[in-house]
């Protein structure tokens, strides 16, 4: 198999809590805690998990928009975290983002071609005015919009119409890699389906790979071809969609899918219920992060972490249960 | 294909609606629909009249006293009387409005430049640099005022409409650079700021056209209340002796001379008028900020 086009490993982010006069640390809420992945080239990426748990975090420390602590971010072979400032702005090109909240993350004082023209003009992609323009035009109708829209300002759009937007914006630039957060969380469900298969579309169409980053496991599942399942800034299982889906293997996991509503009102099925609260990442549980809310807690599991172990080709979790 | 189909029908609403409505259309409406605001910036806009084109009202000079007409009562000549070193009450009280507000909005400006500067670089860099920033502003704002007043005046050994302008923006600036720290705090994490940031903008891109252009609307309100407050901190300066000298015309000059037992009771056309002025300027301008930050709140829907 080839090189994966990101490889994440070990990533860390801590936040440090600073108390009292002279704000001494105090510890770390350990955000993102040793995350390690693989994203291959044209592939969906998944991870889902609680609030809280660090997955945008994560998202967001591969881009550098929050700096990580620990780790190694390898994107298409180079350290990111090592690049230079001018060496980073031309790694941008390739990997960009798509957020959750449609309505923050399109500056409202500029119109939808000012929006998708400023990465062309900071990256000096395409000539002069007018080509910008046709391009502009170009990568409106591609997220499936009229051209003729373009000057106009985001206020004047829909939630839906904006998300599109800021994907065009991701595509002006031609990314092999986006970082979709929660990209559809913040829509209607209607409108939902209509953006998945926009993103779907688009990753045929350009072959971009793609980091899904969702709190809902049905959303994921129709979208991902690997799932990550992070609980407490950790990945607890790693493996394919289908797998994931037909045999969850860590506790957490199957929790998580029990929860999944299904279209069939004579399914019955066994619910998971999860007893207590997510822990504060800032004093995780010892051993096992999971063991205070798990249903198959053993004596070793509050002691010692479990290690994150290959089970299956291409399955990874970790779980005593497995060990 | 789902996606041709929903071009299609965003083509067809495109023959609704024709004119492009920018953020600044729509606060305009906005304010314009808020009669309270529109009120204010009318009278602000008489007052400004009245002081500009002073000449046209009265033919006396507000600087040249007459001793043979003092502690006049109104009449046809002084429809405003003239006061205990003959000056014209109606000439002083409209000159004197080009000083207090070319003062007010003087030192206002000033004060938000050094603001979103200063604030500016805080909020945007954060860490230690913004610590250490608000620390200073922290000191500042615990600065007792007047005595600063009157230590710079004594060092600078004069007083007049520039040393007024200079002293109220060295002790104001602390407020407006704590609040713009706070704006550009907020708006480094908003969504779109993220987004400058990967498409590859450098960081003076990102500040001055992503953040700055979104922080104009606070900064319009917050430049027409301090105006607002500063009119009565002339005038308050001026009455306690430590703003402008008498032969300047203002109002809080004509107050302080006014502002004997006696002359308080038989002549209040001496007080009352520029008492008035403070007041109306004042109010209009604070309703025109009021209207202002209604305008551009963003969750406001038209």
């Amino acid at each position: 198999m080839s090189e994966p086009l990101l490889q994440v490993r070990g990533l860390e982010k801590y936040f440090p809590i600073k108390k009292g006069v002279m704000r001494l640390t105090r510890g770390h809420v350990r955000a993102v805690d040793g995350v390690s992945f693989d994203v291959r080239e044209g592939e969906t990426f998944g991870l889902v998990g609680e609030s809280g748990c660090g997955k945008s975090t994560t998202g967001r420390s591969i881009l550098r928009l929050i700096e990580p602590t620990g780790g190694q971010i390898i994107f298409n072979g180079k350290d990111v975290r090592k690049l230079g400032r001018s060496e980073m702005r031309k790694m941008r090109r390739d990997m960009q983002i798509v957020f959750q909240d449609p309505y923050a993350s399109l500056n409202p004082r500029y119109t939808v071609r000012q929006i998708l023209e400023e990465p062309m003009i900071i990256h000096g992609l395409y000539g002069g005015s007018a080509e910008r323009k046709k391009k502009v035009a170009d990568l409106l109708e591609t997220v499936g919009l009229s051209g003729s829209r373009m000057n106009r300002y985001p206020h004047e759009f829909s939630g839906g119409q904006r998300q599109r937007i800021g994907i065009a914006r991701a595509l002006a630039v031609n990314p092999r890699l986006i970082i979709a957060d929660e990209p559809v969380s913040a829509l209607d469900v209607s409108v939902q389906s209509q953006v998945l298969n926009l993103l779907d579309d688009l990753q045929k169409e350009f072959g971009i790979a793609y980091v899904f980053i969702a709190h809902d496991l049905s959303v994921v599942k129709h979208i991902s071809d690997r799932i990550g399942v992070m609980y407490l800034g950790k990945i607890v299982e790693l493996a394919p969609a289908d797998g994931l889906y037909s045999k969850p293997l860590h506790p957490y996991t199957q929790a998580l899918l029990s929860a999944v509503p299904v279209p069939d009102p004579e399914f019955k099925r066994e619910r998971i219920i999860l007893q207590g609260d997510l822990p504060s990442p800032s004093k995780p549980p010892t051993g096992c992060h999971f063991h205070p809310r798990c249903k198959d807690c053993m004596e070793i599991c509050k002691t010692t972490a479990p290690e994150w172990k290959e089970v299956e080709p291409d399955r990874f979790v970790a779980c005593h249960l497995y060990n | 294909m789902a996606v041709q189909a929903l071009h299609n029908k965003a083509k067809t609403g495109e023959t609704k609606r024709k004119r492009v409505q920018s953020p600044w259309r729509l606060s305009l409406q906005r304010f314009m629909r808020n009669r309270l605001a529109v009120a204010g910036f009318f009278t602000l806009l008489v007052i400004i009249f009245v002081t500009v084109a002073a000449p046209l009202f009265t033919p006396y000079n507000p600087t040249a006293i007459n001793i043979m007409n003092t502690n006049l009562p109104p009449s046809a000549a002084h429809p405003l009387g003239t006061d205990g070193s003959g000056y014209d009450n109606l000439a002083r009280l409209l000159y004197g409005g080009r000083v207090d507000l070319t003062v007010a909005v003087a030192a206002a400006l000033m004060t938000m430049l050094i603001g979103v500067i200063y604030g500016g670089i805080s909020g945007f860099f954060g860490g230690w640099i913004d610590n250490l920033m608000m620390r200073f502003v922290d000191v500042m704002l615990n600065f007792p005022f007047i005595p600063f007043i009157l230590a710079l005046e004594a060092i600078f050994n004069t007083s007049g409409e520039l040393i007024l302008i200079t002293v109220v923006s060295l002790t104001a600036w602390p407020g407006p650079a704590r609040f713009m720290r706070g704006i550009f705090l907020q708006l480094r994490e908003q969504d779109y700021v993220l987004g400058a940031v990967t498409i590859g903008a450098s960081k003076w891109r990102i500040i001055f056209r992503h953040m700055l252009p979104n922080t104009i609307s606070s900064l319009a309100v917050l430049v027409s209340m301090s105006v607002a407050g500063y009119v009565g901190l002339d005038a308050g300066l001026t009455f306690l002796g430590l703003g402008l000298p008498l032969t300047v015309p203002s109002w809080g000059g004509m107050l302080s001379q006014a502002s004997n037992y006696i002359d308080m009771r038989t002549e209040p056309y001496s007080w009352i008028p520029p008492a008035l002025m403070i007041i109306l300027t004042i109010l209009s301008v604070n309703f025109i900020g009021d209207g202002l930050r209604d305008a551009f709140d963003p969750q406001a829907r038209t």
